[in-house]
């Protein structure tokens, strides 16, 4: 186990992700220095909160293309069609990724007993997420669908807080 | 679920007239999902012995209207935003502290942006509109 929260979500972001969604993306998955497209594009966004000893959330992103090619993956390769369903999909995406994040931060670190909030699926043009107060860590993936960014941000979790003590 | 409403239309009225701030509630909608099309939503989240979600939903008139209040500009930048952010918290926090059960708060995340869509939730949700000065403001929320 290492002795950091923010260093556990560093080394095993990567892992998670890949392990959630291979089988949906069936390529593998690589950590990519470039980012989403023009902001003025339809996104869709993913948030999840969470609660417990600390608080935090989760914000999966992607663009409206990436994920239209997704949700047909997820949908055994039927367009999801209608915008509530869209939400429905990601929204169902948002808990599988969110339940293994927390699921091994709440073995690795006994005592957070970190909870997760339904996830809240937006999609819109110029889409801007703000968290005051909140460090993040922001991985971009590249996948055959796309690029997803992951952004994971916990109160009071910085580089040099050691939690030696869960 | 009346209840929980009750307690944070009580809480945004007493921590908006901490802002000299005077809103009306006009109508209560129950409906199938959450949902929200404004320009500036602040959402936030809470576990314990409820699970579920709330949003306050601001068109920018009257996103603009509390931005002058507490930060002396219109402009809803990310100042604007943090206030925003805050404001939320407080009245989220008011109302969970009312209600019996313990229950966790997740920091506000504010969602800005242009031909939003937004969906919380399959479950019905209450959303309690208010009129501020003539703006319109929305909490919903949904309780699973």
């Amino acid at each position: 186990m290492r002795d950091g929260i923010y260093e556990f979500i560093e080394g095993y972001l990567s892992d998670m992700f890949a392990s959630v969604t291979g089988d949906i993306f069936n390529s593998t998955l690589t950590e990519s220095a470039i980012g989403l497209s023009e902001t003025s594009d339809r996104r869709f966004v993913i948030i999840l909160g969470l609660a417990g000893q600390y608080k935090g959330r989760i914000i999966l992103e992607t663009s409206s293309n990436t994920s239209d090619i997704l949700l047909q993956r997820m949908n055994f390769g039927e367009p999801v069609l209608t915008l509530q369903e869209q939400n429905l999909f990601l929204g169902e995406l948002g808990n599988m990724v969110g339940g293994k994040f927390i699921t091994a931060l709440n073995n690795s670190f006994r005592g957070l007993e970190l909870r997760l909030t339904p996830p809240i699926v937006f999609s819109g043009e110029n889409l801007s997420v703000i968290t005051p107060e909140i460090e993040s860590i922001v991985r971009y993936f590249s996948t055959d669908c796309g690029i997803v960014r992951i952004d994971i941000g916990i109160e009071g979790v910085k580089p040099w807080l050691n939690l030696e003590n869960f | 679920m009346v209840e929980f409403g009750e307690f944070l239309s009580t809480a945004l009225m007493e921590t908006l007239s901490m802002f000299g701030l005077r809103v009306e509630r006009n109508s209560t909608i129950v409906s199938e999902t959450l949902s929200s099309s404004s320009d500036v939503n602040v959402v936030l989240g809470f576990t314990g012995d409820a699970r579920g979600s709330i949003v306050i939903a601001l068109p920018k008139k009257t996103a603009s209207a509390i931005s002058t209040i507490m930060i002396g500009s219109e402009e809803v930048n990310t100042m604007a935003k943090s206030a925003f952010a805050e404001l939320s918290n407080m009245i989220a926090g008011a109302a969970i502290s009312k209600s019996t059960g313990l229950m966790n708060l997740t920091p506000p995340s504010v969602v800005t942006g242009e031909n939003i869509s937004l969906m919380i939730s399959r479950v019905k949700s209450t959303n309690m509109e208010f009129n501020l000065n003539g703006s319109p403001l929305t909490i919903a929320f949904a309780l699973e």
